[in-house]
């Protein structure tokens, strides 16, 4: 019997492109994850419409608007209220995200850039129920 | 005895002798007329002749013995005259010779004021070689003109007033420019009959002892200008001490109008008793023993009761022989003076009682200058923390995304390419681990820019020495490193921010363990303790912390290692940011700047020192929760 494996939909969004195209590459070479890039925060959310993600990793800091703002937007929006949102950020040491349990003071998760790809499956494997049973 | 014969006797005498020999030659010159006549009338004539003969014989007998007594007369007087001009002659030598040795100028000059004779001096002082050369001229042939008329004029005055002038002082200015005095006597000359013909004069040169008076009246009066001006008192006192001679300043501290109303006064004239007498003493004794007073200060009191004081110096007075024929002596009123210098031992005794003081509040001022300076260190070094902090931060964020596409990268690489070829792999691996050096260099400029809130909790020093130990236990184990605790129990409670005080220890015990590369000794201390004023001060410009008090109660950490130590140089720059003494690429030179920052927001102090047995020691305080 051939199971089909339905690919995890991961929204990546950060202003950086170089590390959004990055995260895509890794994470679809895997062969578990589609992956969708946005470096616009401003179309974060119709992105997110378009692209109907099972995990958002946010950037924090971003021209325009920043990630929590997005973040803020995202849980405002009854379709992605229980959306795990991971923000990927540079300006928290990767101790403090260990010691804290990578949840920040509002609920969120949180991952220290730089993270590798073994960080990324475990943070998503961690947040997101086995496909088969969603 | 033979008389001497007058010109006008010998004259006559002569002249009678000739008229009676003239008539006898006539006769005979008759009697040879006749002789031719007859025998008879020349027997006649013959004995006539023979008497005429006869006559003539005796004539000329008499004759000739008149003529010789006139004749020795007349030689008498000769030898006479002779002896007489010799001896007028000498005489004029002896004068001639007297008049050319004397120093004096003698000279005799006529109605037109012309040189009639001189003596030698006199020639000399006019330049010239003799007492002729003199003669005929006038003084303006040897002398300037206008000088040359005024020894004329004083000459025609005594020739007309036929008075002599006595002991005149004439100068004289020589043709080389110095001038001569001399003491002159000039009278009328006169010839037979009275009337004056010229002048004689005679004169002394007195160049020298006017020079002499000179130099004395200068001399004096220099003496004069100092006796009169100097404001010091100047006296002169005979053997029994009385003044004999006082400066106007003298005569002024006595109240006289005129110096000279102090002669044969003594002290006791003018001061108390109280003064006079040892003033007296002094001096007595320095006539009987010839030792001078110096510079001795001396009060004098005076009869009004007013007191003033002077330095004496006071000497023998000795005549030519050296016998001492009284004192002298210099008083400089120093009242002034001795009144500041009471004053200035008034104020030094003052001074010295408020020296204490001073030097306390010398030592005050000192230990707040060294605060100041702390402080102002501090705030210079704050500043520049805090912009090499915010430059950290902008850093490290532009850093981190490059880092995290790298990493993300690399992890690409290695799925794709690592199972491939095993160097591709190796290059992989090294290329992650430099990725995660640079990370936590990242972190560890993180970890120095963001001033973060505290999150503060009661808690227990020990209890986080504990948990620091285990998460480096395997660290620990594999540098063969033995821990020793001496943990007091019972510390009081502080407030600990956990994470951030686990990360001060876990710096200082990796520290520790990379100083002891062959294995070592950590030992970590805690006590409780109460600050000694020294160790209060010595914080008390920190920026951050809340100064410690004197006295205060502190909990301790000390951490000591057995490395080599930090070098003496490098021992003030520990704390600053990227200062490391490991080498490359084991430190990032931000752990005890980082670890500095987390005590100070603690409100505690870290400090560094060698031991003095090796290795570092590592001490924290913290303040107690109140």
């Amino acid at each position: 019997m051939i199971t089909t494996i339905t690919k995890r939909k991961i929204l990546i969004i950060d202003d950086e492109p170089g590390f959004t195209h990055m995260v895509r590459l890794t994470l679809e070479n895997t062969g578990f994850y589609d992956v969708r890039e946005e470096n616009k925060p401003l179309l974060a959310l119709s992105t997110a419409h378009e692209f109907k993600p099972d995990l958002i990793f946010l950037d924090v800091l971003m021209p325009d608007m920043d990630g929590g703002d997005v973040a803020a937007k995202l849980k405002a929006d009854p379709e992605f209220r229980n959306t795990p949102v991971v923000f990927l950020t540079a300006t928290v040491p990767k101790r403090e995200a260990n010691s804290s349990g990578g949840l920040t003071s509002g609920g969120f998760l949180f991952l220290a850039k730089p993270v590798g790809i073994k960080e990324l499956v475990k943070c998503i494997e961690d947040n997101l129920k086995p496909a088969q049973q969603r | 005895m033979l008389r001497s014969m007058t010109e006008e006797e010998a004259d006559s005498t002569r002249t009678g002798f000739l008229r009676r020999f003239s008539g006898l030659g006539s006769r005979v010159r008759s009697l040879l007329a006749g002789a031719s006549c007859d025998t008879a009338e020349r027997k006649q004539a013959e004995d006539k002749l023979r008497r005429t003969h006869d006559e003539l014989e005796q004539l000329i007998q008499g004759g000739a013995a008149q003529l010789k007594a006139i004749n020795e007369t007349l030689q008498s007087q000769v030898v006479q005259r002779q002896r007489a001009e010799q001896a007028l002659a000498e005489e004029r030598n002896l004068l001639r010779g007297l008049i050319d040795n004397l120093p004096d100028r003698i000279y005799v000059r006529d109605r037109q004021c012309r040189y009639l004779n001189d003596n030698i001096a006199h020639a000399q002082f006019l330049g010239v070689s003799t007492p002729d050369s003199v003669v005929g001229k006038s003084a303006a042939d040897f002398m300037p003109a206008a000088q040359a008329e005024q020894y004329e004029a004083v000459d025609r005055k005594i020739m007309e007033s036929n008075q002599p002038l006595l002991n005149i002082e004439e100068v004289t200015t020589r043709s080389n420019g110095t001038r001569r005095w001399a003491l002159t006597t000039k009278m009328p000359l006169h010839d037979a009959r009275g009337n004056v013909v010229g002048i004689v004069g005679i004169s002394r040169d007195i160049t020298q002892r006017k020079e002499t008076e000179l130099v004395l009246a200068k001399q004096r009066s220099q003496l004069d200008a100092l006796m009169d001006n100097i404001p010091d008192a100047i006296y002169f006192k005979d053997r029994q001490s009385r003044f004999t001679l006082i400066n106007r300043a003298q005569a002024d501290r006595f109240g006289l109008a005129d110096p000279a109303q102090a002669a044969g006064k003594t002290d006791f004239d003018f001061f108390s008793k109280e003064h006079a007498q040892p003033a007296f003493d002094d001096e007595q004794e320095l006539i009987r023993t010839g030792q001078p007073v110096v510079s001795k200060e001396e009060k004098e009191t005076w009869p009004d009761g007013h007191e003033t004081w002077v330095s004496t110096t006071k000497e023998p007075l000795r005549d030519q022989a050296g016998k001492i024929i009284g004192t002298f002596g210099i008083s400089r009123d120093i009242t002034a003076h001795k009144k500041s210098e009471d004053e200035l031992k008034f104020a030094y005794a003052e001074l010295e009682s408020n020296r204490g003081k001073l030097i306390e509040a010398l030592d005050n001022l000192k230990k707040s200058h060294e605060q100041l300076k702390a402080a102002q260190l501090q705030l210079i070094q704050a500043e520049k923390l805090q912009s090499v902090g915010r430059l950290a931060a902008g850093v490290a964020h532009e850093v981190k995304n490059p880092l995290a596409i790298i990493m993300l990268g690399l992890d690409y690489l290695a799925s794709e390419l690592g199972s491939k070829d095993a160097t591709t792999l190796q290059v992989i691996n090294d290329t992650q681990k430099a990725l995660k050096r640079a990370d936590s260099i990242v972190h560890g400029l993180l970890d120095f820019a963001v001033p973060r809130e505290l999150d503060l909790h009661d808690g227990q020093i020990n209890e986080v020495v504990d948990q620091s130990l285990q998460l480096l236990k395997h660290q620990l184990e594999m540098g063969h490193i033995v821990v020793v605790r001496e943990l007091k129990n019972d510390l009081p409670m502080l407030h600990l921010d956990r994470v951030k005080t686990q990360q001060v220890f876990i710096n200082l015990f990796l520290n520790a363990i990379q100083a002891m590369p062959n294995g070592g000794t950590l030992t970590i201390r805690t006590y409780t303790k109460h600050l000694d004023p020294n160790e209060a001060r010595r914080d008390a410009g920190d920026r951050s912390a809340e100064h410690f008090r004197d006295g205060e109660m502190v909990v301790v950490a000390e951490v000591d290692d057995t490395g080599t130590g930090i070098p003496a140089e490098a021992l003030a720059k520990v704390f600053d940011p990227f200062f490391t003494t490991k080498p490359a690429g084991q430190g990032t030179g931000l752990g005890l700047t980082v670890t500095q920052k987390i005590v100070e927001l603690h409100g505690g102090s870290i400090s560094v020192c060698n031991r003095p047995e090796g290795g570092v020691r590592i001490t924290l305080i913290f303040r107690v929760r109140e």
